[in-house]
C-alpha cells in the first residue's frame, strides 16, 4: 500500500514537472516577436541651421522582410523597402525605384531588434567584424570590432557600449580612425519582453568642401505595436504595376 | 615566470584598452541642437493634430516654414544613402571606361535614374576624348605625308 502511494506520488510529480515544461516552452515562443508598428518621426538639423522633419507609420514584417514606410509629412507618400529594391509610390504609383545595399534590410534597426540582435548591433553573427577588444568601465561595456572579410581596406573599426545588456550606443570609424558616425539609443522601453529604445540620436561627420560637417538626426517612436495582425495590407503591402 | 609573464601581458592589454576606448566617445551632445528639435517638435505636433502636408502648410503658413528654416525641396529616398554602383565601381568611370556598354550596365544594374546619367556623362566624356584624339591623328598624319 505504502509502495502505490509512493509511485503514484512519484508519478504526479513527473506530470507536474512536464505541464511546467510545457507551460514555459509556451511561454517562451510567446515571446518571439515577429512584427512591429510604430508612429515614427525623423527630426533633422545641420550646421548651417537648416531642418528637415518626416513623420509617419512604419510596419517591419521580419519574415518577409519588408519594411513600410507610411509617410505624412513632408508629402503623403509610401516608401517600400524589399529585397534589393525601395520603391516611392504616390497614389498607388510607383513613381521613384532605386536599388538598395546588399543587407540593407537585415541591418535595419527594426530587424535586429526583432531578432534579438540589437544588443551587438548584429556584429556577433556578421561575417565582415570580429570582436577585438572589450572592457568593463563601471557597469558599462565597451566592445570593438574590427573589419574582416575583405572590407579592411575599405572601412574601419566599430566600437559598441552596453548597459545591462541593453546596446546604449555605437560608433562607426573609417579605415583612417576618423569618427564618421554614432548612434544613441535612449529611452528604452518594456513592450512584452521587448526593449525598445524609443528615441534615437544619430550623428554624421560627412566630409565635405568646407571640411568635416555635422549632421545630427533624431528619431522618435510612440503607438508601438508588437506582433500586429491586423493592418496585413500595410505589412504585405503590394507594389503596383504602372 | 608564467605567472608574472601572464600579469605582465594583461596589464598592457588593459592599459592599452583604458587608453583606447572611452564612454565619453560614444555621447551625443545634442545642446546646440536642442532648440532647432524643440522647434520641431512644436511643428510635429501643429502637422499632426491639423493633418498637414508641406505643401498644405506652405498654403496656410508660409511664414513658418521661412521662420524654422524648414527645408522645402527635399525628397525622403535622399534620407537613406541607398544606391550603390556595380561592383561599387563609379557609375561616371563605368560609362568612361566601358561606353554604350558601361551605360547599360548601370542602367540595368541599378535601375536608377541619377546613376544612369552619371554614367551618360563618363560615355559622352569617353566619345569627347576618342574624337579629340582621332582627329588629332588624322592631322598628325596629313601633316606627315604633305
Amino acid at each position: 500500500m505504502r509502495f502505490i502511494k509512493l509511485m503514484t506520488h512519484k508519478v504526479l510529480k513527473v506530470i507536474i514537472i512536464f505541464i511546467v515544461l510545457c507551460l514555459s516552452n509556451f511561454s517562451l515562443k510567446s515571446q518571439q516577436h515577429f512584427r512591429i508598428s510604430s508612429d515614427f518621426s525623423i527630426k533633422e538639423v545641420d550646421e548651417s541651421g537648416v531642418k528637415k522633419l518626416t513623420i509617419g507609420r512604419l510596419y517591419y514584417d521580419l519574415n518577409n522582410t519588408k519594411l513600410v514606410l507610411n509617410i505624412t509629412f513632408p508629402e503623403q507618400e509610401i516608401l517600400i523597402f524589399e529585397d534589393s529594391s525601395i520603391f516611392r509610390i504616390v497614389d498607388n504609383k510607383v513613381v521613384e525605384r532605386n536599388t538598395l545595399m546588399e543587407g540593407f534590410i537585415t541591418n535595419t534597426f527594426y530587424h535586429l531588434l526583432l531578432s534579438n540582435q540589437l544588443s551587438d548591433y548584429g556584429l556577433k553573427d556578421s561575417k565582415f567584424y570580429h570582436k577585438t577588444d572589450m572592457e568593463m568601465v563601471s557597469n558599462q561595456i565597451i566592445s570593438e570590432w574590427q573589419p574582416s572579410g575583405g572590407l579592411e581596406n575599405i572601412t574601419g573599426k566599430i566600437m559598441t557600449l552596453n548597459e545591462n545588456k541593453l546596446l546604449r550606443a555605437i560608433n562607426f570609424y573609417d579605415k583612417e580612425g576618423r569618427l564618421i558616425y554614432k548612434q544613441n539609443f535612449n529611452s528604452y522601453e518594456y513592450f512584452s519582453s521587448l526593449q525598445f529604445p524609443s528615441e534615437v540620436i544619430q550623428q554624421y561627420f560627412p566630409k565635405t568642401k568646407d571640411g568635416i560637417t555635422e549632421l545630427t538626426k533624431k528619431y522618435s517612436y510612440k503607438n508601438i505595436i508588437l506582433n500586429e495582425v491586423s493592418n496585413e495590407n500595410f505589412y504585405n503591402y503590394r507594389i503596383p504595376i504602372n | 615566470m608564467k605567472k608574472l609573464f601572464l600579469t605582465v601581458i594583461t596589464l598592457l592589454v588593459a592599459f592599452n584598452l583604458a587608453t583606447a576606448l572611452s564612454v565619453e566617445d560614444f555621447k551625443i551632445s545634442t545642446t546646440d541642437y536642442e532648440q532647432a528639435f524643440e522647434e520641431l517638435s512644436t511643428l510635429e505636433d501643429y502637422v499632426v493634430q491639423n493633418n498637414l502636408t508641406l505643401t498644405d502648410l506652405s498654403v496656410k503658413n508660409l511664414s513658418l516654414i521661412t521662420q524654422l528654416q524648414l527645408k522645402t525641396n527635399y525628397s525622403v529616398m535622399n534620407m537613406f544613402d541607398l544606391v550603390e554602383p556595380p561592383l561599387g565601381i563609379p557609375s561616371f568611370v563605368w560609362g568612361l571606361c566601358c561606353g554604350v556598354s558601361g551605360l547599360a550596365v548601370v542602367y540595368f544594374v541599378t535601375d536608377d535614374s541619377e546613376q544612369t546619367k552619371k554614367a551618360l556623362n563618363g560615355c559622352l566624356v569617353s566619345t569627347g576624348i576618342s574624337v579629340v584624339l582621332t582627329v588629332l591623328y588624322y592631322v598628325w598624319i596629313i601633316n606627315a605625308f604633305y
